[in-house]
């Protein structure tokens, strides 16, 4: 047995996680400066560059903080009437780097590299797939148009609200 | 857990201000997250049923020597995509090679197998059991679980091979061995002479003592050798106990008493152990290699603690060793304690005192200063006091600066012995 993995396949995950934040701070920025917000797209550009600085520190703190932060620029922007399919896509890329430092970090603790690259193929197909499906329902929300009575909203509230109690019993179970 | 928290929040906070601000984007947002998180509940982990079986390449060792700990996790449940095993190792013990922590995925029925080597300290060690960690592929919806995986490792403290050492206790037991007698018989050394019996073998008349007397024959006497009761005292209070950088004072302790253990009992004698600090480990007198085995367990299990009971020497019940065996006592000692090391000796113990000097210990890891060198002289002069005190009521003391090696103090301070013990030890 070695020590924690780090050939070929971790060294991807790294380059993958990398150009997820890219892409995620690009998009952002590019959906603020193409609305016309120049100065406020520097917000987004220093968020990547900040989160590509302390990713290097393997701490869980940092992808989480990423994620939030990019995720409230990606609200802001959408409220700003930045380009919503930008911050869809910024969002997107956001979380795909939150889970890939995550899962980089776990696998850290896998000592077999066959079984460590048959994890990481298993994983990104499964996030491929979450990611995909995300950013094409998102677009497609983004397209549709529709009126939204008040018994919607009602219905709309009742139904985050049982999810939101069905999410404290499982959080309760958990603990337990 | 923690992810799937703070990923729920932020659906949340996405759709209540979407919501909020009538904002349909912003529902749109929350989609990737929120099918993010469907994906981590739909693949959740069902009730972990997981067995785990521990093996160590030793269950006693010594000190220091690497111990390799297998571990087999069996799952008899459904497949866990990503499932992370950590086992608690108990404390004193150093992970030199691999980890106690292992990640993978456990498909129905199969059988994941790891190892890892650790170096421990001195003690008697109980491994508790494994965390498992399950989780989705993703990584969000955890199930945990701690898993029974008994297993003991007993590390007996490494003694120093030390050359032979005479003691001379002022009583003996009967069957033959290395200690002097101090009674007249078959042996090797001139013991005296006195007149001759029948039976006594011819080469024994003492020729020049009878030439002098015509009328008398004389027979010349041999010091008989036996075995003696070696009584091992060890100072485990802890107010003498130094650590200094993790490391400790008592651990030298430990190691010269097993030492000495071995020493005696390879000599054939009897030897006891008691340990004293937080309570008394009394190890009954015995000899031989189980013997040995037994002390350097009850060495291993000995933690310096306090006491008020035993704080003092006064305390300690010398009953458990005979009459005027000999005793050897291995503490840094204190000015208190002196009154009744003295009262020991006149009861007529034969005491030898192994003094680990904890002013060197502790000052080899201080930045030197002109405070600091102060102090060193001042307790250097206590600790004088105290040695002379010893001395003056013959009491064989053997002051060991740790980093020097055991046996090379040990018979410095003994492998001349000076006029007035000699002296001393004579008078009886």
């Amino acid at each position: 047995m070695q020590g924690p993995v780090r050939g070929g396949g971790a060294q991807a995950l790294d380059m993958l996680g990398v150009a997820s934040i890219v892409v995620s701070c690009g998009a952002l920025a590019a959906g603020y400066a193409l609305a016309g917000w120049s100065i406020a797209s520097g917000l987004p550009a220093a968020i990547g560059a900040l989160w590509l600085v302390f990713r290097k520190r393997n701490s869980t703190r940092v992808g989480d903080i990423g994620l939030i932060a990019a995720t409230g620029a990606a609200a802001v922007g959408v409220m700003l009437d930045a380009g919503a399919a930008w911050m869809l896509v910024g969002l997107v890329a956001a979380l795909t780097a939150w889970d890939l430092e995550a899962f980089g970090r776990w696998l850290q603790d896998c000592p077999i590299a066959d079984e460590a690259r048959a994890l990481q193929r298993t994983h990104l197909q499964r996030l491929l797939v979450a990611d995909l499906l995300g950013l094409g329902l998102g677009l497609l929300a983004l397209q549709l148009r529709m009126r939204l009575r008040l018994s919607v909203l009602v219905l709309l509230g009742a139904v985050l609200a049982i999810g939101l109690s069905r999410v404290v019993r499982y959080l309760r179970r958990q603990a337990e | 857990m923690k992810r799937l928290v703070l990923l729920g929040v932020l659906v949340y906070l996405l759709v209540i201000l979407g919501l909020a601000a009538l904002n349909s984007r912003l529902l749109a947002l929350a989609i990737p997250a929120a099918l993010y998180l469907l994906f981590a509940l739909a693949y959740a982990p069902e009730p972990l049923q997981l067995r785990v079986t521990r093996t160590t390449s030793t269950d006693h060792t010594l000190a220091g020597t690497p111990v390799t700990v297998s571990l087999a996790v069996t799952n008899h449940g459904s497949t866990l995509e990503r499932v992370t095993l950590e086992d608690r190792v108990p404390q004193g013990m150093q992970v030199i090679e691999d980890s106690p922590r292992f990640a993978a995925a456990l498909g129905p029925g199969s059988t994941l197998e790891w190892t890892y080597v650790i170096k421990p300290g001195r003690g008697l060690y109980d491994f508790e059991g494994v965390e498992v960690s399950a989780s989705d592929n993703l990584g969000l919806a955890l199930r945990r679980a701690s898993l029974e995986a008994p297993g003991h490792l007993t590390v007996l403290p490494e003694p120093f091979r030390l050359r032979r050492m005479g003691i001379r206790p002022l009583r003996t037991r009967g069957h033959a061995g290395p200690v002097p007698a101090r009674q007249g018989g078959s042996g090797t050394d001139f013991y005296g002479i006195r007149e001759y019996q029948p039976g006594d073998p011819r080469r024994w008349i003492n020729w020049r003592a009878s030439a002098r007397h015509p009328a008398v024959l004389y027979t010349n006497e041999f010091q008989q050798e036996r075995i003696a009761d070696v009584g091992l005292m060890l100072d485990a209070r802890s107010r003498h106990d130094v650590r200094v950088d993790g490391r400790s004072l008592f651990e030298h302790s430990i190691r010269a008493t097993a030492s000495l253990a071995d020493l005696f009992l390879r000599d054939g004698n009897r030897v006891g152990l008691l340990a004293f600090g937080q309570y008394l480990d009394w190890t009954f007198p015995g000899y031989g290699k189980v013997q040995f085995e037994r002390i350097l367990r009850a060495l291993a299990r000995a933690r310096p603690g306090d006491s008020q009971v035993f704080d003092s020497l006064e305390n300690i019940p010398t009953r458990f060793f005979p009459a005027q065996s000999q005793l050897v006592l291995v503490s840094p000692l204190s000015q208190d304690d002196l009154p009744v090391l003295l009262r020991l000796r006149a009861r007529g113990y034969q005491l030898l005192v192994i003094r680990p000097d904890p002013i060197s210990y502790e000052i080899a890891g201080l930045e030197p200063s002109r405070p600091v060198e102060l102090a060193r002289r001042i307790l250097h002069a206590r600790r004088a006091l105290v040695r002379r005190g010893l001395q003056q009521a013959g009491i064989q003391l053997v002051d060991w600066q740790v980093d020097r090696p055991f046996d090379q103090v040990l018979h410095g301070s003994l492998g001349r012995v000076p006029q007035w013990f000699r002296a001393t030890s004579l008078q009886v």
